[in-house]
This record gives structure tokens, C-alpha cells and sequence, in this order.
């Protein structure tokens, strides 16, 4: 008797993770009121990207798509209960639909796609502060951009250097990094912004978010790139020189990983790096588990979306 | 009895924990998996609707024919003439000529210039890929020392773009050249015709900070390509690009 219910017991349990697996059944339906599932949704370097790429024989043809991609985003929010969406920059320049409009477009339909916030690219200087400026009120959510001091700009107080969300009772605490901007953007798109080192600046905001304001998770938006053959600072070395850092959303080296890389961090903890290629072809997923009680990260799964 | 349910309901804890613990994964094990959505997934209508206008004006802007080539425009990083190169500074020295009648010759950088034009007719959309960049049009005068810095850079690179002079590269350095039919005499000043980011010190161009004079004016590179074809087009004339030797390659 003892026998059998345990071999039932079993074997509901392989169905029941194959399915949760397969995604057919919402976590929820198993889990406990301790567990509380997180699912971040990512973008970068989408690149004025709006209609999907030509079909003209090119490598990426068909793919991308802000429609097609909505639309996926739309079917995950109505699936997961908790859903937080990122952009890591250079949102801006690829396209004439950026000559033509100005990044107006690329703002307007991420404000449409809802998304939670987004880092500033060295692309989105093209038309300098003031035509990045211009922009802004189009676009309804946030760019947080820790190191760049832009106090003596005239995106003084236009951008924030953090966010706390706060989905299902967890608290994630976002911050963003920007790349050296000298010799790599023209001086006059960027005037008197000041890069901040990145390093320190992730230190003192990863203090500050886990440990002051007690946020169950960190993520940074990068757009450091993903990895350099020098000692140019990037995700990967970032991770492995800071703490505290749960997740870096990275961008700028249009790096496709078919999934995220995890890396031991100074603190001995595990900072997974991701960046999902460019051009919107893909959308980057990462599910997180949170057991509630213990305010404890217990998994994560990531899928990378190909739109196509 | 009572002692072997107790070990059972310990045992069925323990698998009941095992089994949560086998499916959630530690933090920094993740469970990755790739999904190619494909058009079955659809696109979101509102978008599409939202979308139609702004894209309605960029096809009726972008899909504009502004003329015809008669010859393939291509680039080739590593020859010393393209017909792409040509094209772009034939239109850059037009472009500065009629700005500036003092303009004797145009500089550009093969890195700068950013797609192919295949024959037949050119589009608004052709300019755009050629030149993507927000680049504006400058006039240069700088000192025959400048001047000599540059024919060394075109070495280096093995031909740059240009228009209005010919040289003959050698191995080393470069002969035979002339600017507007006349030998280059390095004790004179000269007018050239580029574009801001290379006039800045883009592409390893240094040579051209603290020129004798400059100018630049509110005329996008890309712009001027524009109204260089629609002009030609304008006349009845199409654009008829050829390797004409301008730069001759007599390395070894």
C-alpha cells in the first residue's frame, strides 16, 4: 500500500514538472503561497529595428519585428503574473526610420510594449542631448543611467540612477550602466555628460539596493558589452568583480548567447550574464522562482525568443 | 505499525522536498532553452495599425527612384579604386565645388561609405544605406603639410576615396601627384571638401585638426549624395561611374 502511493506520488510528480516544463501549467497551480514566479523579459540593441528585416536574401531575413514581438509579450503577461520587461540600449540608429523621425517611433511603441525601463546606448547620443531630450516625452518609462553624471546637461534630473519594482511582494532594484563615452561617440552628442566608473558605481548602488533597501534581487541594464580580449571593463568582468549583482542585462557588442552565462562573483554568489544578439531578432526570457518565506532565489529558467 | 507510518510520512516528506529540489534548480544552474517563434505566433494588430502611417511616409520617402547607374557601385576594401568610391567622391567634390568654387579636390574613407548600389535605378533609400551617419559637409584649407599627411594615410590604406587629383602608388610612398591637372607643390595651401567626422579626426584622419581655415555647412553628406544624382537625373544624365585610374597602383 506504502509501495504504491509512493510509485503514484512519483510518478505525478514527473508529469507534473514535464508540464511545468513544457509550460502548459502555471507554476502557481503547484506552488505553495511561499512561491512567487518572476519572468524578465529582455531586449538590446534593437537599433531603430521596426519591421522585421527584408527578405532579400540577407542572413536575418524575416526575422524581428516590434509587432510580431509585442504580440509575444502580450501572450507572456497574459500567462505569467509577474512580468518585468528591459532594454539595454541603442534603441536609436540603424534604420531610416530614425533619420526620419528621430527615435520618436522606437519610443512611442516601447512605451506601447509597456516596457519597465531602459539603459542608455552610445547610439542614443547619435542626435546628441538635445535631440535625445526631444524624445523623452514619448517615452513612458524610465532610463536609468547610474554612470553617466549628466548635472551639468540639459538631461540634468531626466534620468534616474535606479528604480525599485516591486512584483508579487518581491523588490528588485534596477540600475544601469553606460559605456566610456570618449573616442567612441562624438564630443559634441554628449558635451559635458561625465562616464563614472562603472565598477565603483555598481558597488555603491548594489549597497545600497540589497543591502539598505533590502531588495530580494539586483539586476543592472549594461551596455558595457558582453566580454573584451583587454582589460576594457565588460558584463563578464563586472560580474566577477562585484557582489550582489543577481542579473546584468547586457547589450552594445550584439553578442547572441543561446543562453545566459553564469558567473562566480567576488561575494562567491552567482551573477548571470545575458545579452540576446540585436536587432529585436530575439527576446530574452529569464524565470525566476522566489520562495517568499525565505526571500531566497530558488531557479531560474531562460529561453531565448527568436522573433521570426 | 505506528512507527512504520511515521518512517512513511518522513519518507514521503523527503521525496516531497527532493522531488521540488530536483525540478528548481539552485540559482546559477539555469535551465536554458531556445524558441524560435515563428509568423504562426502573428503580430500584434494595434501595432501594425499604429505603425501604418509612420511607414506609409518613410516607403513614399525611402522608395523614391532619384536616378539610374549605368555600372555596379561597389566597394572593395582592399582595391585601391571602387566604382562606390568614385561615385561618392565625384558627388562629394561636386557637392563642395558648389559651396565653395575654391574646392580643388575631395577626401573621403572607404570605412565611411556603407553599402552597394547594384545598376539600375537608385533610391532615397540607396543613399540612406550608403550613408547612414548624420555626417555634415566641411571645407577644408590646410597647408601643403597637411596635405602630405593625407597622400600618406591614402598609402597606408592602399587609395582612399578622393576626386580631383591623380597619384600613382608606389610600395612605399606615392608618385605623380596631381591636383586639378597641376603637379602638387607641398610650400602651397589647398582646398579640400569632406565631411565632419573625418574633418573631427574619425578614421585616423588627425592630420586635419588646425587647418588654415573651415567651414562647415548645414548640408548632411547624405543630403548632398541626393541632390547630386536628383541634379543629374534633372539634366537627362544618368550616373556613369568607371575605374578611371585616378589612383594608379604600381606597387610590387
Amino acid at each position: 500500500m506504502q509501495e504504491n502511493s509512493r510509485r503514484s506520488f512519483l510518478k505525478l510528480s514527473g508529469t507534473s514538472a514535464a508540464l511545468i516544463a513544457m509550460g502548459t501549467l502555471p507554476l502557481e497551480a503547484f506552488a505553495s503561497g511561499d512561491l512567487v514566479h518572476l519572468t524578465i523579459l529582455h531586449t538590446n540593441d534593437v537599433h531603430s529595428r521596426i519591421d522585421p528585416f527584408p527578405m532579400d536574401g540577407g542572413r536575418n531575413q524575416g526575422l524581428g519585428g516590434v509587432a510580431r514581438r509585442a504580440s509575444v509579450i502580450e501572450k507572456i503577461r497574459n500567462e505569467e503574473p509577474n512580468v518585468l520587461l528591459f532594454d539595454a540600449g541603442d534603441i536609436f540608429q540603424g534604420t531610416p526610420y530614425f533619420n526620419l523621425f528621430g527615435g520618436e517611433l522606437e519610443f512611442k511603441l516601447m512605451t506601447r510594449m509597456a516596457y519597465d525601463a531602459a539603459t542608455m546606448g552610445n547610439h542614443d547620443f547619435d542626435n546628441g542631448l538635445d535631440g535625445f531630450d526631444k524624445q523623452l516625452p514619448h517615452a513612458q518609462f524610465p532610463f536609468i543611467t547610474s554612470n553617466y553624471d549628466f548635472s551639468d546637461t540639459i538631461l540634468n534630473g531626466k534620468t534616474i540612477d535606479y528604480k525599485i519594482f516591486k512584483k508579487g511582494g518581491i523588490k528588485i532594484g534596477v540600475f544601469g550602466l553606460g559605456i566610456e563615452l570618449e573616442g567612441l561617440v562624438d564630443r559634441k552628442c554628449y558635451l559635458n555628460a561625465r562616464y563614472l566608473d562603472p565598477v565603483e558605481t555598481a558597488n555603491k548602488w548594489t549597497r545600497f539596493l540589497k543591502h539598505d533597501q533590502k531588495c530580494d534581487m539586483v539586476i543592472c541594464l549594461s551596455h558595457l558589452g558582453y566580454k573584451y580580449n583587454n582589460n576594457k571593463i565588460s558584463d563578464v568582468a563586472l560580474a566577477a568583480m562585484t557582489r550582489d549583482i543577481d542579473l546584468i542585462i547586457g547589450g552594445h557588442t550584439h553578442t547572441f548567447l543561446n543562453q545566459p552565462e553564469n558567473i562566480k562573483n567576488a561575494g562567491g554568489g552567482i551573477t548571470t550574464v545575458n545579452q540576446v544578439g540585436f536587432a529585436g531578432i530575439n527576446l530574452g526570457r529569464l524565470d525566476y522562482v522566489f520562495n517568499k518565506a525565505k526571500g531566497k532565489k530558488q531557479r531560474k529558467e531562460s529561453r531565448v525568443i527568436t522573433i521570426g | 505499525m505506528f512507527q512504520k507510518i511515521r518512517w512513511g510520512a518522513l519518507l514521503f516528506s523527503i521525496l516531497l522536498i527532493a522531488g521540488c529540489k530536483t525540478y528548481y534548480s539552485p540559482a546559477g544552474a539555469p535551465a536554458p532553452r531556445l524558441i524560435q517563434i515563428n509568423d504562426q505566433l502573428g503580430s500584434d494588430t494595434a501595432i501594425v495599425n499604429y505603425l501604418a502611417p509612420y511607414k506609409a511616409r518613410l516607403d513614399k520617402e525611402m522608395n523614391v527612384v532619384i536616378g539610374e547607374t549605368v555600372t555596379d557601385l561597389t566597394r572593395q576594401y582592399t582595391a585601391h579604386e571602387t566604382t562606390m568610391g568614385n561615385f561618392f567622391s565625384d558627388a562629394l567634390l561636386s557637392i563642395g565645388q558648389e559651396l565653395d568654387p575654391a574646392v580643388q579636390i575631395s577626401f573621403a574613407t572607404k570605412g565611411g561609405i556603407r553599402a552597394d548600389v547594384p545598376k539600375g535605378p537608385m533610391t532615397v533609400s540607396n543613399m540612406f544605406e550608403v550613408m547612414p551617419f548624420e555626417n555634415y559637409v566641411v571645407v577644408l584649407t590646410i597647408t601643403g603639410s597637411q596635405f602630405l599627411k593625407m597622400l600618406d594615410h591614402i598609402v597606408r590604406a592602399g587609395g582612399q576615396p578622393v576626386a580631383g587629383m591623380t597619384l600613382t602608388l608606389t610600395n612605399t610612398t606615392c608618385e605623380d601627384v596631381m591636383v586639378q591637372g597641376k603637379p602638387f607643390d607641398p610650400s602651397k595651401n589647398y582646398t579640400i571638401v569632406t565631411y565632419d567626422y573625418l574633418a573631427d579626426g574619425g578614421d585616423g584622419v588627425e592630420y586635419f585638426r588646425n587647418p588654415v581655415k573651415f567651414e562647415k555647412y548645414n548640408l548632411l553628406m547624405r543630403d548632398g549624395l541626393i541632390n547630386y544624382v536628383k541634379a543629374k537625373t534633372a539634366k537627362g544624365e544618368k550616373i556613369n561611374v568607371h575605374i578611371d585610374n585616378r589612383i594608379k597602383d604600381a606597387r610590387k
